[in-house]
């Protein structure tokens, strides 16, 4: 019969908490970035600019068809000697986790604006309405709340995707489970904490998306 | 005398869509309070035409003069050419499917385009728009959000959300062709008070009746030509060729 002990794993709640702390800022960090980079990306594929289009259309296959951990590894370890100057972990982590997300995100809006009838751009326009004008105060409120159940998602799968960052010893909360495990010899325990982490903290989330889907088919 | 300017004018316009020639040089002027009405077949080129003429849809060919400047098809105009943003303030057009914003309230949906295009205050665009509802009949709506309407009413808030914008001229795509038939009525008279008030209209339309009581002119349109024009009296009772009588004669059950 295995000896359950939790107490050993739980005197290093303070090693999760830094873990969990350091899991929040990359995810926060780079989902802030990321809305600004998929917001760029997707702008930049809805323009009549060829160029831009090609540009941000490379990119998100860039990001989207290779995986994170390669990309973690390679921005650690490969750029560096490309560029030829050091980069910290952080500076990779948050860097490739923002550009990571930002490819997803840049879809999301793109199929939320997409959504909306064209109607609404003509009437928009159809009232003196500039394009500017139109996206900001006609399509993007209407496309943000349909967004919102997919974009929380992706955010959810940010916030697991930090785990990531253990392969470049970022202290986040899987790397410090790992560091709690090498002190107490208490994989099960320790493991199973993080996991039950994870979960407490992504399932009221999840819980927000399915809330705002169901909110949205009601109004549609 | 003095020779009126027209309120529009559409010289040699095309409009092709990729290989089909849609619109066929067409050469149209609408004067002030005229109420012109286009009828044919679908596929005609009557909806593209109206369409032409606020520039929701960029003519392939041809010149169109709103107040005697030609429009330019970008937002911004230029000393002597009239922009989008300036065009579309001048002239309105209500769709057949309503375009309403869903996510703003009747009153709000009148009101954007007075506070965010002309720079109304939102006092004065409210006090307008609570007129132009008593217009139509919809003040207890004015909370409402579109969802929460028929469609008669939807149609009804958006003719009054395009003279929110003080138009000089009102363009009507089908305005009834997305009704119920028992809801038809309540927007006819809406424009017909309009028409009786001296507002220039083209209307798009596929209510013969109406056309003929509402119109001063009427226009059979036929594969992007026009290919009769006159008083309503002349076109709908007294049609020259077979297609227009063929056309009508599908109206009178």
């Amino acid at each position: 019969m295995y000896n359950w002990d939790f107490y050993t794993v739980l005197q290093s709640l303070d090693l999760f908490l830094i873990g969990i702390r350091t899991t929040f800022l990359y995810t926060l960090g780079s989902v802030i970035l990321g809305v600004i980079i998929g917001l760029a990306a997707c702008f930049a594929r809805l323009s009549r600019f060829a160029t831009l289009r090609i540009v941000a259309r490379s990119y998100q296959e860039l990001f989207r068809c290779t995986p994170l951990l390669v990309q973690i590894l390679w921005a650690y370890y490969a750029l560096p000697m490309v560029l030829g100057v050091s980069i910290s972990n952080t500076t990779a982590g948050l860097l490739t986790l923002s550009l990571y997300v930002g490819s997803f995100y840049a879809e999301i809006f793109r199929g939320g604006i997409n959504a909306i009838d064209k109607g609404q751009r003509e009437a928009a326009a159809a009232i003196g309405m500039s394009p500017v004008q139109t996206m900001v105060r006609i399509i993007l409120p209407q496309a943000i709340k349909r967004m919102l159940p997919a974009f929380i998602n992706q955010s959810v799968i940010q916030v697991k995707n930090t785990s990531l960052l253990y392969a470049i010893s970022v202290a986040e909360l899987t790397y410090m489970t790992s560091v709690v495990n090498s002190e107490t010899y208490r994989p099960l325990e320790a493991y199973s904490l993080a996991a039950v982490m994870y979960f407490v903290m992504l399932f009221p989330l999840t819980q927000v998306a399915d809330h705002f889907e169901r909110r949205m088919r009601r109004s549609d | 005398m003095i020779k009126m300017q027209p309120a529009i004018a559409v010289r040699g316009l095309t409009k092709s869509f990729g290989k089909l020639e849609v619109l066929k040089h067409i050469d149209l002027d609408l004067m002030p309070g005229e109420v012109l009405g286009l009828i044919g077949p679908s596929g005609s080129g009557k909806s593209t035409l109206i369409r032409c003429l606020n520039m929701m849809e960029t003519p392939s060919g041809g010149q169109i003069l709103v107040s005697g400047r030609e429009v330019a098809p970008r937002f911004r105009g230029t000393r002597d050419r009239i922009g989008m943003g300036e065009l579309r303030r001048k002239v309105g057009m209500v769709f057949q499917h309503f375009n309403l914003f869903p996510h703003l309230s009747v009153l709000d949906n009148i009101t954007e385009g007075p506070r965010i295009v002309l720079k109304q205050s939102r006092a004065e665009a409210e006090a307008a728009a609570m007129d132009l509802l008593d217009q139509v009949g919809l003040t207890d709506k004015a909370r409402a959000y579109p969802a929460h309407l028929s469609g008669g009413q939807k149609q009804r808030v958006a003719i009054a959300r395009a003279l929110a914008m003080r138009p000089e001229v009102l363009l009507l795509d089908e305005v009834t062709s997305a009704l119920d038939p028992e809801l038809v009525g309540e927007v006819l008279a809406v424009i017909r008070r309009l028409a009786d008030g001296g507002m220039t209209m083209v209307l798009v339309t596929h209510e013969m009746g109406f056309a003929a009581d509402v119109a001063s002119r009427v226009i059979f349109m036929e594969q992007g030509r026009i290919a009769e024009e006159g008083s309503p009296a002349d076109i709908l009772r007294n049609p020259k060729s077979d297609r227009l009588r063929g056309f009508l004669s599908r109206f009178h059950g």
